[in-house]
C-alpha cells in the first residue's frame, strides 16, 4: 500500500503498486481469523519464553527430566501433523478448483490423522502416568503436560473443526463453492495449519533441545 | 428504548473494575499478588497487620461484583441484537453465564470477609479461606470460558454484521481458550501457572482488564449508533 502512495508518477511503477496491492489483498480467510491467529501465536510465544525463562533456572534438572519424553512417539505425532496438513492444503486447493466430492473426502483423512494424534498423546501420558509422572512432578514436567495439553486442547478443537469443513463441503453438488463459503473453508483450514506449526515449535522445544 | 438505561448500564464497566481493583488488589495491599507459598502463619499475620484493610476492600469487592450482572445485561442485549431470532440461546447463555462470574467475585470477598471476621479463628482456618477466595477469584473460568464463547460465535454468526466488528468475536474466542489456563491454579504453589505466576496472575488478568475494556468501548459505540425503528 505504501508501495502504491510513494510510486513516482511513471505509469509502469504506478501499474506495479497496484498489482503488488492486489495480491496482498488475497489473504486467505478473514481479517479477523489473523487477529485470532496472531493472539493464539503470542499466547505460545509467552508460554515459551517463561519456559526457557524457568529452564535457564535449572538446566540440569530439565535435561535430565527431558531424557523420559519419547522421542519416537513425538517424531510419529509430528508425522501425523504434517499429513494433516498436507491434506488439509490440498482439500483448499480441491474446494477452490471445485473439484466436487474431493475436499469432504480430505477433510476427513484430515481429521483421521488428528484423532490419531490424539490417540498416540493418550498412549504418551498414560505410560508418563503409570510411571509416576503427573504435572506436579517437577518444572519440566509442569511445562510438558500444560504446554502439549494446551496444544491438544486446540487439536480437539481443529478436529471439531475439519470435521465441520468435512460435513460444509458435501453439501454442494457440482463442487462450486461462493466466495464467502470459500472464507470460511480457508478460515477453518488456517487454524489447523496454526496446531500443526504449533506443534512443530513444541515438538523441537520438548523433545529435541535437550 | 431508553439509550441513556443503556449507557449507564455499559458503563458500570468503570466503577466496576474500580471497586475489584481497589477492593480485592489494592487497599488489602494484595497487589502483587500474594503467594500461594505462603504459610499458615504467615497469613495469619497478615491479617492481623491489615484486618482494617481487608475487611474494607472486600466489602468494596462485594458492592462491585454486582455491576458485572448490569454491564453484561447491556451486552446481552447487543447479543440479542445480533442474534435476531424469536430464540436468542447465545444471548441466554452470555447472562446465565455472566451469573457465575458475579457468584466468584462476590464470594471470594466473602470468604475473606470471612477469614478477617473473628480475630480468635485459627492461622489455618484463615489459610484455608484465602485459598478459596484467591482459587475462585483468579481462576474464575468455567462461566468466562462459557460467556465468551457464546458472544464470541453470536458475533460470527449472527444475523447482523454493524453491532460489533467480525474480528471482536473471533478475540473472544481466543480469550475463551485463554481463560482456561484458571483451571491449573489448583495444582501450584509457585511457578508460571500459580495464581501469582506469569500466566495464572498476569497474563490472566492482563486479558481480563483488557476484554472489558474493548466490549465497554465497541458496545458504547453500538448503543450510540442503534437506530430503532
Amino acid at each position: 500500500m505504501t508501495m502504491a502512495a510513494t510510486a513516482p508518477f511513471a505509469p509502469g511503477v504506478e501499474e506495479e503498486g497496484v498489482a503488488h496491492r492486489a495480491k496482498a489483498r488475497a489473504l486467505p480467510g478473514e481479517g479477523g481469523i489473523w487477529l485470532f491467529i496472531a493472539g493464539d501465536l503470542s499466547i505460545f510465544s509467552q508460554l515459551f519464553l517463561t519456559y526457557f525463562y524457568y529452564r535457564a533456572q535449572q538446566p540440569a534438572l530439565y535435561s535430565a527430566a527431558q531424557q523420559h519424553l519419547d522421542q519416537g512417539l513425538g517424531m510419529l505425532n509430528t508425522a501425523l501433523m504434517l499429513t494433516s496438513s498436507l491434506f488439509v492444503a490440498l482439500a483448499v486447493h480441491a474446494a477452490r478448483r471445485g473439484m466436487a466430492g474431493w475436499p469432504s473426502r480430505l477433510y476427513w483423512l484430515a481429521a483421521l490423522c488428528g484423532i490419531g494424534f490424539g490417540v498416540i498423546k493418550i498412549f504418551e501420558y498414560g505410560a508418563k502416568i503409570s510411571h509416576g509422572i503427573t504435572l506436579t512432578t517437577n518444572d519440566m514436567f509442569m511445562f510438558y503436560f500444560i504446554l502439549t495439553g494446551t496444544h491438544m486442547l486446540h487439536v480437539m478443537m481443529g478436529i471439531g473443526v475439519l470435521l465441520f469443513l468435512a460435513n460444509y463441503c458435501r453439501g454442494t453438488g457440482d463442487g462450486r463453492f461462493t466466495p464467502a463459503a470459500l472464507r470460511t473453508i480457508e478460515c477453518g483450514s488456517l487454524f489447523w495449519h496454526v496446531v500443526d506449526l504449533l506443534w512443530i515449535i513444541l515438538f523441537a522445544l520438548l523433545y529435541l533441545i535437550r | 428504548m431508553n439509550r441513556l438505561n443503556h449507557l449507564i448500564c455499559i458503563h458500570s464497566a468503570i466503577p466496576f473494575c474500580i471497586l475489584l481493583g481497589l477492593g480485592f488488589f489494592f487497599i488489602p495491599g494484595w497487589f502483587p499478588p500474594i503467594s500461594p507459598g505462603m504459610s499458615a502463619a504467615e497469613t495469619g499475620a497478615m491479617y492481623e497487620a491489615n484486618r482494617l484493610a481487608i475487611q474494607f476492600g472486600m466489602t468494596l469487592t462485594v458492592l462491585g461484583s454486582g455491576l458485572w450482572w448490569v454491564f453484561s445485561a447491556a451486552i446481552a442485549m447487543q447479543m440479542r441484537r445480533i442474534e435476531g431470532g424469536d430464540f436468542p440461546i447465545l444471548t441466554c447463555i452470555q447472562l446465565t453465564s455472566s451469573v457465575g462470574n458475579v457468584i466468584v467475585i462476590m464470594l471470594a470477598g466473602y470468604f475473606c470477609l470471612t477469614a478477617a471476621y473473628r480475630p480468635d479463628m485459627p492461622a489455618s482456618t484463615v489459610q484455608s479461606f484465602t485459598d478459596i477466595a484467591w482459587l475462585m477469584n483468579i481462576g474464575a473460568y468455567p462461566s468466562t470460558f462459557i460467556g465468551t464463547l457464546a458472544l464470541g460465535l453470536c458475533i460470527l454468526t449472527g444475523e447482523r454484521g454493524d453491532v460489533y466488528p467480525r474480528w471482536l468475536g473471533y478475540l473472544n474466542i481466543w480469550y475463551a481458550v485463554v481463560s482456561l489456563a484458571g483451571g491449573l491454579l489448583a495444582f501450584y504453589h509457585g511457578g508460571p501457572f500459580s495464581w501469582n505466576g506469569e500466566i495464572g496472575f498476569w497474563l490472566e488478568a492482563n486479558c481480563f482488564f483488557g476484554w472489558i475494556i474493548l466490549m465497554w468501548w465497541f458496545s458504547v459505540r453500538a448503543i450510540k449508533t442503534w437506530e430503532v425503528a
